[in-house]
């Protein structure tokens, strides 16, 4: 151990990162403890990781965060994750962002304020590569003197901003590839509630519990988009065909444009309410999709169904499928009408909430459309107290899917009950 | 001592030649793992000659050059097809090889931070690191064989600092 350099046992005590690890490693000996004070690049303060933390009030916590910040020099990486502080005073704060202010790369901090700090106008920016804040309130966004040249990451989760503000951070941000955004407090100054967005860097974007009339996102670089629990009434994508992956996961949207759909390869699409002939017009020249899965999604017009044909003819590389939704009495067999098969299809998964006979059927025919198919997964809703005709169905299902698996021995089949 | 010169600098062979004077003969893109002998390849004429490595020893070297050799291979692989699969190949691989007995892991360290080989230095920074996790202070000396010189002010000053990590 004596051998070992000191920055080789600073890069040991920054990947053990969690403060209170930190403080005791560097209680060893001197050379740890000279490795802490010049030699720590990362350091943590997470709820999580030192059960003593709860039983501390919050001025102790303030004190203890400061005093172990301000004993190390060149710190890049702070992570403060307090989950049952309901907020520390600015004045800590304040110190601990100013301290780091020349070194820092990475910021993760997720307490309330009081009175609020301005974050962004205190942190560090110049070298700022991934910020990732929680619970606290961004005003006065100014591009002209608040740059974050290095950003590449921002996470904002909980937080107050204005629709402009928002847009102008992002004209801050010159190299930023991934934005995330949960439950944001947006406020807004038309009666209608719009926002919009632009970056030509933008990669990657999460939006979760999101709710807009209007919304406006130009994104000329962008790969990938997930929504999860978002109302949206208008949601316009501008760019330039870039985009791979889509997830939407349990959205209300009327009105879903999406520019450029030729090189998507994944559709993910889950409660979700769809105009399918629109919905399928925008996405009619994705030809290179490999992935779609369309699950528990309902139909704008009751009687509009998915229609093998026209998937097997659009996506002519598709390798996985999963379907699940309502199966309307006398539609599936139209949906199943056509000629083309799905030749690249390897896995297929097909999910009922309901157990109906349909199933077995749809189950068939699908089968019949997958010549090079591997793999089958079924997943099923079981409900606790089952009926006698539930378990009835149930077992008829069983027994039609032994029978039907027959023809298909290379097929490797899994079964998934919830 | 065998040498086959290729066309190609990837089938070069050199020699690396540990403390214990073992002689490992390693295929030239495995030796360029390795920034500092990545340097010593580059400026000088090495390729005709064995490359003395006086700092590590046989037993430690021959551990580094099998680390070097899997993670050249997994990256050839990579460019070519599926790369999530063998990134999961290559964690359980990490973690199979870097679970030794701390001399050994402190021998890797060492060599790997000599012959500056990034990925493995953090790779047994971040072992150890996983072994000092929520032990207290006797039993990261205990198992590092770490030696207290502060002297008694010293350490109840520095305990008095930080009273609330030592409960």
């Amino acid at each position: 151990m004596e051998s070992l350099p000191v920055e080789v046992i600073g890069n040991i005590l920054s990947r053990l990162g969690a403060a209170r690890d930190v403080v005791i490693a560097s209680a060893t000996c001197r050379k740890w403890r000279e490795a802490c004070r010049n030699h720590l690049d990362t350091l943590s303060f997470d709820s999580d990781d030192w059960p003593v933390y709860h039983d501390l009030t919050t001025v102790r916590l303030e004190i203890l965060i400061t005093q172990t910040i301000f004993q190390t020099r060149g710190l890049q990486c702070l992570s403060i994750s307090m989950d049952e502080v309901d907020e520390f005073s600015a004045a800590p704060v304040i110190a601990w962002l100013m301290y780091t202010r020349e070194t820092l790369r990475q910021l993760l901090y997720n307490v309330r304020t009081t009175p609020n700090v301005n974050i962004l106008e205190k942190c560090g920016r110049q070298r700022l590569e991934v910020l990732d804040l929680s619970n606290n309130s961004i005003t006065g966004v100014d591009p002209s003197y608040q740059r974050f040249p290095c950003l590449k990451s921002l996470s904002l989760s909980h937080i107050s901003i204005s629709a402009l503000d928002l847009s102008l951070l992002l004209t801050a941000c010159p190299k930023i590839e991934f934005l995330s955004l949960v439950n944001p407090e947006i406020a807004m100054s038309d009666s209608q509630a719009t926002m919009e967005l632009s970056s030509p860097t933008l990669k990657k974007i999460y939006f979760e519990a999101i709710s807009l009339d209007k919304f406006i996102l130009e994104a000329d670089g962008l790969e990938s988009l997930i929504l999860k629990d978002c109302t949206l009434e208008y949601f316009d994508i501008i760019g330039k065909g870039t985009l791979k992956y889509l997830e939407i996961d349990d959205v209300s949207v009327l009105h879903l444009e999406i520019e450029s759909t030729e090189n998507l390869e994944v559709i993910d699409l889950s409660s979700f309410t769809i105009v399918w002939p629109k919905f399928y017009q925008m996405i009619s020249r994705s030809s290179k999709l490999r992935r779609l899965r369309l699950w528990g999604v309902v139909f704008d017009d009751e009687d509009e169904i998915v229609d093998l044909e026209t998937i097997a003819v659009c996506f002519p590389q598709l390798s996985h499928l999963s379907l699940s939704y309502d199966l309307k009495d006398g539609l599936i067999n139209y949906g199943l009408q056509g000629p083309t098969k799905l030749e690249n299809v390897a896995v297929l998964e097909l999910g009922w909430t309901v157990i109906s006979d349909h199933f077995s059927l749809w189950v068939a025919g699908l089968l019949e459309r997958c010549p090079n198919l591997k793999k089958l997964v079924i997943h099923g809703v079981v409900s606790e107290a089952k009926t006698h005709e539930e378990c009835h169905m149930l077992a008829s299902f069983t027994s039609s899917i032994v029978q039907l698996m027959r023809k298909y021995m290379r097929v490797e089949v899994q079964f998934e009950y919830e | 001592m065998s040498m086959i010169s290729g066309d190609k600098s990837s089938t070069e062979i050199l020699s690396l030649k540990s403390s214990d004077n073992e002689i490992f003969e390693v295929k030239k893109e495995v030796v360029l793992e390795s920034i500092t002998l990545r340097g010593m390849v580059e400026e000088d004429e090495f390729s005709d000659t064995l490359i003395p490595l006086p700092n590590v020893e046989g037993k430690i070297l021959s551990k580094i050059i099998h680390y070097c050799q899997k993670h050249t291979e997994a990256r050839a692989k990579v460019n070519g097809s599926e790369g999530a699969a063998d990134s999961k190949e290559i964690k359980d691989f990490d973690s199979e090889f870097i679970n030794v007995d701390d001399k050994t892991l402190l021998g890797i360290i060492l060599a790997a931070n000599y012959l500056n080989i990034k990925d493995l230095l953090d790779l047994g920074c971040q072992k150890i690191a996983d072994n000092i996790k929520e032990k207290s202070v006797e039993d990261v000396r205990k198992t590092f064989n770490i030696k207290n010189d502060f002297t008694p002010e010293e350490e109840k000053a520095i305990r008095e600092e930080n009273l609330w990590a030592f409960d």
